[in-house]
Order: structure tokens, then C-alpha cells, then sequence
């Protein structure tokens, strides 16, 4: 009878750990769900995770939903429905953070899983090819001597990545930051347009945004807010740490999945991404989108956004956005 | 190579290897799409973006743009037959193509609406063509209070859509204009009337409001008809052509309307509502009979029809020369061209020539396909004003919650249009006009945000307004329109002709839908 009963009990463990294995893979259709429209930076970052993923490196067809709305809040949300569920992962930014430092979600990192950190995305601080400002030298200086004279312009929300930087810079350098006159623009190319067309005299942007008018000699980045300098058409540009000023910062983007992953499932999906990460045709992505790779498992992502919100909240109080 | 060399090889791109069957495919499916209540040209294309990702870039964005000018078209036909638009751009031509169609005109309705559609998207695209670098950065110059300048000027034009009492114009102005406000407010981050819901952080959805109050109140009112034992508004299809008499009023409408929109269309953000608005306006100002306006004026579908479509010649400039998208389609237009891995920007056309003058030489192509592939349809689409009362309301009913859905695949939207679809039914019944209200939710929130950026940028000095001839232009015009308005009550936007309509209006048993 003991020695049955042994059995059974082995019988049973066999085949707990075969469900939990079998949880551990996909399935079936993995969606990644995108919290903004198609053909925009998330959509893009997204299907480039597809198309890599796919190739190989994950057994089941991946499909990309947009599901826009609320900075990206409105689709991690609708992930979130399905707890547990390792078919359902999307991409992450700062915004996850700021939009929980300002109340606008309720949202936090901790509630949902994040399972891995990809690449940064440093930002590009630029000027119109024909602006006096013709070092970064000189728009410290301006921004010193007569900061209410400088009309700064960038999209998309207040105290977002770009305004952050632009926080970050102003510590460094030590002039006041609600100075300068600020507009916000809908979108990186209203921005764009603004600068081309000089309505302001200078923006901040992730590098991607400007190298295509950096190539053309519309526009002069003057220094960039990477630990090190970026490549293609940025390559001349100077880092701000370069200049002696410490303004290192660039939103990451990384992937999360829902509340209540088991750590075989998150382990899965990190061993996944590496792959990915490690495959020429992502690191063309890279490349392209002017991306610094960044990347990190799960442990290591959840202690570095625990930093990051403490970061941030203190850029977004410099910012007076904040109490 | 020159202009026409170049062209002369994008045409012939376009009828290599499997590029016209993409051509044909766009076309045809961005008219079925663009015909559906609720899916204008921008959700059309985000919808249809991920077939193509498997295609070339040249074929994936010659469909595209297929799609682009055929749901341009296909917009016309809903908001004609059926009074339900699927985008704010062809809210303007239900003003007087639904009238022609209870009048037995329908046909010639859409005829018209295909020829104006031909002739402004061929205006657009020679415009496109041999206009692209002298005015490419024409764009540049406006800035956000040129912006705010042009915005006026549109808002003060909505005033030639009003039918009936002014003051209920004017309220229904004022009602697009709060429903704007709604959402994360752009230049503070503070979310404005959005009750904690993420949902309505992006604001309230512009083509879910014209879903419900369009689509969605059509239902009810044809319910109300059917109950009253008054449906079957239309007893004959009539003639499907144009007669003489139609085609003398409007050729001057075709290329006033093309110019117009190719003009329109050039400015980042401006878009198809401002176009089709500007041009609607024009018409009226210059038509003889400016009392058939909003009672089927053939004039009145010619000219914002043409405008429409020649507003993608001029959008597609600042994409090409600058990388810079100005419109919502464009913007979806341009993610594609970076999933295709080309870095679209100011080398886009030196860079890439084959790409760009395969998708002009198609959009030429296209152009002529829509109206081999439409005009033998429309006998069979004015069939449509015959369906009887019970499967229509059910099909556009069907029609328009998919589409309220497939905007962010998200139920918010569809309970969005319903609310508006009530709010639509009453204010029906009040014969407040809706297009006021649609035009003003279009045009409130970069009115408001161009207003505050130019002030920010001035330091709260008003003469920042007024920074450029643009913008100096564009409001002296509209402060000249009001002046007008309030000195000669006589002239064409105010009371006279009004009281006439209203008079009229009244005659009418069915409220006025516009």
C-alpha cells in the first residue's frame, strides 16, 4: 500500500512537472500588444521583435495588436487582463514610471512583469544648421546668461524623456529650466518642422529623429546625452559627458509581460530576447533606429527601474512637476 | 534625368511585375473600405498597413497609397447615399450629395464625386510631380501662430455650413469645441474632463463621434421614419448621369476645389477637413445660387470632393521632400516606409528615386483605376437607397460598431459612438447641424494648442499672433469675413437667405440632418 501510494505520489509529481514545463513554452499565437498606433516608435520596435522572434527563436506565430491610447497606459492595461499568460507580452518605456510618478496611471511597474531591458535610446540636443548657437559651448552659455531668450520646443507630453534630459542639463550647467520659453509639439515631426522652420531655436529628441537632417545640413546637433558617441551621421557629435557635463540619460525600451508570470515563463522569454538580441538582424535594428544596446533580464530590469523611478522623481520636482 | 524621365519610369514601375495588381488591389479595397461607415483614409490604411509588411517597400507602398486614394473616393459614396460619413473629410460632401440622392440625383451624385475625385487627385499629383521642390519648404513657414491663423480662418468658414438658426450654428460650434478640450492637455500635462479614465486621455475620438453622430443617428431616424410609416425616402434612383446643365454648374467647382486642397493639402495638419471645408465655403461664396447649398447643390460635392483628393498630391510633398508626414494618413504612411527600412527624410528623393517616383507613377495609375473601376459601380451602389429600412439600419448598425472598434481596438470607442449616437438623434430633433459640431471637435484642439504655443513663444504677447504675412493674412481675412457678417446682415452668411431656409426647413416634415 505505502509503496503504491509512493508511486502515485511520483506519478503525480511527473506530471505536475510536465504542466509546468508545458506552461513554460508558448502554446499557441503570442500577441504583443502595442499601446500605440501602427507606424509609430513602439509599432516599430515591435515588429522588429516579431520579425526576429519569429525567425526561429520561438516556436509559435507572433501577432502585434494596437491597442493605442493614454501614452501606452490603455494597452498595458488590456495585457494585464490576462494574468499569468505568458502569450501576451508588450513593450515598455519611462513612460511607465512617469505616468505613475504623475497619477496618470495607476498602474506601477511591480503590478506587471517586467522581463527584460533592450536598448537605450539617447537623445540628440539640436539647433537649425543656420543658428548662432554653433557649439554646445554656446548654448550653455545662452542658456546661463539669458535663458528666457531661448525658445525650446519638443514633443510629446511635459516632463516626458526629452524634458527630463533638458532637466538634467540644467542641473549640470546651473541655470533654471522653467526659464526658457517651452512649447510642446503633438509629435517628433511637428517638432521637427518647428526647428526646420525656426519658429524655436532649439529641441531635444531621441538621435534617431534628427540624423536624416544632421546628414542633409538642416540641422546641428550639438551634443548628444549618450555615455558614448553614437554612430552614423552623429558620430562627430560630441557626449555631454565629453564636455564635462554630466547629462547622461535615454529612455530605455524593454519588454514587459502581465501580473503573475512563473519564473519559467519569465525565463523563457528572457532566454528568448537574448537570442534576439544576439542575431545580426536585430542588431541591424539597432544600428538603424540609433540605438544603444542595453540589455538586461528581469532581476536585473525591476532593480533598475526601482532607480529609475527615483530618478526621475527627482527630474520631474526639478521640473515643477511635481510637489 | 528630368521630371518627366523620372515620372515617365515611375509609371513604368508601376506596371511591373506584380506592382499594377497592387495597384488594383488598393484601389479596389481602399474604395470598399473608404465606403464603410467609420473607416476613413487613415484607419483604412493602419488597418490594412500589416498585409503589406510582407511585400517590397516600392509594392508595399504603392498598395498603401492605393488604398489611400481609393478610400478618398470610397468616402463619398456612404456619406452620399447612405448620410453616413467615415471621416471628417467627407462629412462635407454629405452636406448637399445626401440631399441629391432623396431627390432622386444620387447617381449623378457619385458620378460627379468620381470625376471631381479624378480631376483634384490629378491636379494634386502634377502639382506633386513638378511642384515639389520649389514648395517643399513652404511647409516651414508655418509655425504655430500661422497655424492658429489658418484654424481661424477655417473655424470662421464652418459659419457657411450652418443651416437654419444661427444661434443654433453657433451652439453647435461651441459644443465641437468643448468636446476638443477633452483629454491630456498638451501643453500642461493635465488631464482635462477625463473622469480617471485612460481612455479618454487621447481625448474623445474624433471618428467615433462621427461614427455615432452620423452613422449611428441615422439608424435611429430611419427607425423613427419606419415606425411613422414614412420610409422609402427615395422613389427612384433617377438618371445616373450628369445632366448638361449639372456639368456647367460645377467645372469651375472641379478646378477651383483642386487648387484649393492642393494648397491646403501642403500645409502640415491642415489636412482634408480644412480643405474640403475651405473649398465647401468657397463654393458657396461664389455660386449663383447659393440657396441650394445644404439642399443638393451639385457644386457643393464637386468642388470639397476635387479638394479631397488633391490634398494628397500636396500632403505627400513634405513626406517626400522633408520626411515630415502632415496628416494623420501620412503619419502612418511614413512608420511604413521606416518598416519597410527606408529612413525617410529630406534624401528621401535623391536617395531613393525608384521608391518615390514608383509610388508618384502609381498613384497616376491608380487614379485612372478608380475611375474605370467605379463608374460602371455606381448603378449598382445607388441601389443601395432602395434596401429596405430593417436590414439597412442592421448593416450600418454592424457597419459602424466594427468600425468604431477597429479604430484602437478598443470597446471604449464604441460606447463612444453610441453616446454620441443619442446625442446625435437629439440634437436632430432640436435641428441643431451636426457639421458645425464635427468640423469644430476637428479643428478645437490644434486651434487651441497653436494658440497657446504662439503665446508661449511670445511670452504672452499677442502681437506673437501676427508674426509672418501668413498668419497676418489668414486673420484679417477672418476678422474681415465677421465684419461683414455683423455690418451687412444682408450679406451671403447671415440672416436673409437664412430666415428664407429656415422658413423652408420648417416646411419639411423629416428634421434636417446637417
Amino acid at each position: 500500500m505505502a509503496a503504491f501510494s509512493r508511486i502515485v505520489a511520483m506519478a503525480l509529481a511527473v506530471a505536475a512537472g510536465a504542466a509546468a514545463a508545458q506552461a513554460a513554452e508558448p502554446t499557441r499565437v503570442i500577441e504583443i500588444i502595442v499601446g500605440a498606433s501602427p507606424g509609430g516608435g513602439f509599432d516599430r520596435t515591435a515588429r522588429a521583435i516579431e520579425r526576429v522572434l519569429e525567425d526561429g527563436i520561438v516556436g509559435q506565430p507572433i501577432n502585434v495588436i494596437n491597442q493605442p491610447g493614454a501614452g501606452g497606459a490603455v494597452g498595458l492595461a488590456s495585457m494585464n487582463r490576462h494574468p499569468g499568460d505568458m502569450h501576451y507580452i508588450s513593450i515598455t518605456s519611462p513612460n511607465i514610471l512617469t505616468d505613475e510618478l504623475r497619477g496618470t496611471s495607476p498602474m506601477t511597474f511591480e503590478a506587471l512583469t517586467p522581463i527584460a531591458t533592450l536598448v537605450s535610446e539617447y537623445l540628440c540636443f539640436a539647433v537649425h544648421a543656420d543658428s548662432d548657437l554653433e557649439t554646445a559651448a554656446d548654448l550653455v552659455a545662452a542658456l546661463k546668461e539669458k535663458p528666457e531668450a531661448i525658445r525650446f520646443g519638443f514633443a510629446t507630453t511635459p516632463g516626458n524623456h526629452n524634458h527630463v534630459a533638458f532637466a538634467q542639463l540644467a542641473g549640470a550647467v546651473g541655470f533654471d529650466v522653467m526659464k526658457p520659453k517651452t512649447v510642446i509639439f503633438k509629435g517628433a515631426s511637428e517638432a521637427v518642422t518647428a526647428l526646420l522652420g525656426r519658429h524655436i531655436d532649439f529641441s531635444i529628441a531621441p538621435a534617431a529623429s534628427f540624423a536624416e537632417y544632421v546628414r542633409s545640413g538642416d540641422v546641428k546637433c550639438l551634443a548628444v546625452s549618450a555615455p558614448e558617441r553614437l554612430g552614423g551621421a552623429l558620430s562627430d557629435v560630441p557626449t555631454w559627458t565629453e564636455l564635462g557635463y554630466d547629462v547622461v540619460y535615454g529612455p530605455f525600451r524593454g519588454v514587459i509581460g502581465p501580473q503573475g508570470m512563473e519564473p519559467e515563463q519569465i525565463a523563457f522569454w528572457e532566454d528568448a530576447l537574448q537570442k534576439m538580441a544576439a542575431t545580426d538582424a536585430w542588431k541591424k535594428e539597432v544600428a538603424e533606429n540609433y540605438w544603444t544596446e542595453n540589455v538586461k533580464g528581469h532581476d536585473e530590469t525591476m532593480t533598475f527601474l526601482a532607480t529609475e523611478r527615483d530618478r526621475l522623481r527627482a527630474s520631474l520636482t526639478d521640473l515643477g512637476l511635481l510637489q | 534625368m528630368d521630371t518627366v524621365a523620372f515620372l515617365a519610369t515611375g509609371i513604368a514601375t508601376a506596371f511591373s511585375g506584380w506592382n499594377f495588381v497592387y495597384v488594383l488591389i488598393g484601389a479596389f479595397v481602399g474604395t470598399w473600405i473608404g465606403m464603410l461607415p467609420g473607416l476613413g483614409p487613415s484607419t483604412g490604411i493602419a488597418l490594412l498597413l500589416p498585409l503589406t509588411y510582407g511585400l517590397d517597400p516600392t509594392g508595399g507602398m504603392i498598395m498603401l497609397c492605393g488604398i489611400y486614394f481609393g478610400s478618398m473616393y470610397g468616402g463619398s459614396i456612404s456619406s452620399i447615399l447612405l448620410n453616413t460619413p467615415g471621416d471628417v473629410s467627407s462629412v462635407i460632401t454629405m452636406l448637399d450629395g445626401n440631399p441629391m440622392a432623396r431627390r432622386g440625383r444620387g447617381g449623378a451624385a457619385l458620378f460627379c464625386a468620381a470625376v471631381a475625385s479624378f480631376i483634384g487627385g490629378s491636379v494634386g499629383l502634377v502639382g506633386l510631380t513638378f511642384l515639389a521642390e520649389p514648395i517643399a519648404r513652404f511647409a516651414l513657414r508655418f509655425g504655430p501662430a500661422e497655424y492658429f491663423a489658418l484654424m481661424t480662418f477655417a473655424l470662421i468658414a464652418t459659419a457657411t455650413l450652418m443651416q437654419g438658426a444661427a444661434v443654433k450654428g453657433l451652439m453647435a460650434i461651441v459644443i465641437g469645441l468643448m468636446i476638443a478640450t477633452v483629454g491630456i492637455d498638451l501643453q500642461s500635462g493635465a488631464a482635462r474632463f477625463t473622469m480617471n479614465s485612460p481612455n479618454l486621455f487621447d481625448g474623445i475620438s474624433l471618428i467615433a463621434v462621427i461614427i455615432g453622430l452620423f452613422g449611428i443617428s441615422e439608424v435611429f431616424t430611419n427607425i423613427q421614419e419606419i415606425m411613422a410609416r414614412r420610409w422609402g425616402k427615395v422613389e427612384t434612383v433617377g438618371r445616373l448621369w450628369m445632366e448638361p446643365s449639372e456639368w456647367k454648374r460645377c467645372r469651375f467647382s472641379f478646378l477651383r476645389g483642386s487648387v484649393i486642397g492642393f494648397m491646403v493639402g501642403v500645409v502640415p495638419g491642415a489636412g482634408g477637413a480644412v480643405a474640403t471645408l475651405l473649398s465647401y465655403a468657397a463654393e458657396r461664396r461664389s455660386s449663383r445660387h447659393p440657396e441650394e447649398f445644404g439642399k443638393g447643390a451639385i457644386e457643393g460635392v464637386a468642388g470639397p470632393e476635387a479638394a479631397n483628393n488633391a490634398s494628397v498630391g500636396g500632403a505627400l510633398i513634405p513626406l517626400f521632400t522633408l520626411g515630415l508626414p502632415g496628416s494623420s494618413a501620412t503619419a502612418i504612411l511614413l512608420g511604413a516606409l521606416m518598416i519597410f527600412g527606408i529612413q525617410p527624410g529630406p534624401h528621401l528623393f535623391t536617395e531613393n528615386p525608384d521608391l518615390v517616383w514608383g509610388i508618384i507613377g502609381s498613384l497616376y495609375v491608380a487614379n485612372v483605376v478608380l475611375v474605370i473601376l467605379n463608374i460602371p459601380f455606381i448603378g449598382i451602389f445607388v441601389r443601395m437607397l432602395m434596401m429596405p429600412g430593417a436590414p439597412l439600419n442592421a448593416i450600418i448598425l454592424l457597419l459602424a460598431v466594427t468600425g468604431a472598434y477597429s479604430l484602437n481596438n478598443n470597446v471604449f470607442d464604441i460606447q463612444v459612438a453610441l453616446v454620441f449616437g443619442v446625442i446625435g438623434f437629439l440634437l436632430r430633433s432640436a435641428q441643431v447641424p451636426l457639421a458645425p459640431l464635427v468640423l469644430a471637435v476637428a479643428l478645437g484642439g490644434g486651434l487651441e494648442q497653436s494658440l497657446r504655443q504662439a503665446l508661449s513663444l511670445s511670452d504672452g504677447d499677442p502681437a506673437g499672433l501676427v508674426p509672418s504675412g501668413i498668419a497676418a493674412v489668414f486673420l484679417g481675412l477672418s476678422a474681415l469675413l465677421v465684419l461683414l457678417a455683423a455690418i451687412l446682415p444682408a450679406t451671403r452668411l447671415m440672416s436673409p437667405r437664412n430666415r428664407a431656409l429656415r422658413r423652408a426647413a420648417k416646411k419639411e416634415k423629416r428634421p434636417q440632418t446637417q
